[in-house]
């Protein structure tokens, strides 16, 4: 069962690792991010900061996609992590099973408007989370289980 | 039974302060932590602030833990002292990791839980150098 899904430019890490997990009762977190699935440092990265009892995968878009049907027999409580607006609109054109999605942290970058206390976009990330609304995902934003839930609005 | 519990860092200088700031980055804002920055005035009584603290502990009601930053330190030495007068968790070498799990873990605490956490080896300090290649293309398949 896919119990949550984020964006993090993070991905795997504090915040993620121990208070996610342990909050959603998660064994199993997907990194779903084209860059970290190329990269062996990155992912070696990744395994260091998986909590205990959990495991982890780190796919391309294309790979995740192909595994889906897999995943969707899994019994695991499964936390699926993006790191990137770009990766995750892909991701839901081909799987637009997703309901709603936290945008948990995107990192202000030159031209970027701010949406939350840790969420920036520019004009491509604006158009990526156009996307991933019009395919019917309720995009909210949620830093930790600690902290105040707010929907993103982006007019 | 207990079903909560406090935790008070303490250590040489604002270093219990960063802790708790690092603190608030990864799990939020802690009702239940104290920190304790030792030294910070010359005149700083270190007997007479943890005297205070026992004293205003309520311990039928709430466990209470104290992490110290070095084995061996003035700060965790003038805790022990006090182990065999009140029944409170000394932990020391304190770090983030242990910090992170000890306040992530609703209620109170037991000794076994407390041995568990002290020898899980994610909370080690580790040489990543020399590990790497024990993390090498290490996946979970599906």
């Amino acid at each position: 069962m896919i119990k949550a899904v984020r964006i993090d430019h993070r991905l795997v890490h504090g915040q993620v690792a121990f208070s996610w997990t342990q909050f959603l009762g998660v064994n199993r977190i997907i990194v779903i991010d084209d860059k970290a699935a190329n990269d062996e440092f990155q992912k070696m990265a990744l395994n260091m900061s998986k909590p205990a009892g959990c495991r982890l995968n780190i796919f391309t878009v294309e790979k995740a996609l192909s595994k889906m049907p897999k995943v969707e027999t899994l019994k695991d409580t499964i936390f699926i992590v993006f790191g990137c607006t770009k990766d995750a609109s892909r991701f839901i054109a081909g799987y637009p099973k997703i309901k709603e999605m936290n945008y948990g942290g995107i990192a202000k970058k030159e031209g970027s408007k701010q949406f939350g206390q840790v969420v920036y976009l520019n004009e491509e990330e604006i158009v990526d989370t156009k996307k991933i609304m019009d395919a019917g995902v309720k995009i909210y934003m949620q830093q930790l289980p600690t902290s105040k839930r707010e929907e993103l609005k982006l007019d | 039974m207990k079903n909560n519990k406090q935790v008070i860092i303490a250590t040489h200088g604002e270093l219990a302060d960063g802790f708790s700031s690092a603190l608030k980055i990864i799990v939020g804002d802690i009702k239940n932590l104290h920190t304790l920055c030792c030294y910070m005035t010359p005149d700083f009584d270190l007997n007479e602030t943890i005297e205070k603290i026992m004293n205003n502990h309520d311990f039928e009601k709430e466990d209470l833990i104290i992490c110290t930053d070095m084995m061996g330190g003035s700060v965790n030495n003038g805790f022990v002292k006090y182990l065999g007068l009140y029944p409170f968790h000394l932990i020391t070498n304190t770090n983030l990791t242990f910090l992170v799990e000890l306040l992530l873990t609703p209620g109170s605490v037991d000794i076994d839980m407390l041995e568990e956490r002290t020898h899980d080896s994610m909370s080690h300090i580790k040489y990543v150098n020399a590990l790497l290649n024990q993390f090498d293309n290490e996946t979970d398949d599906i």
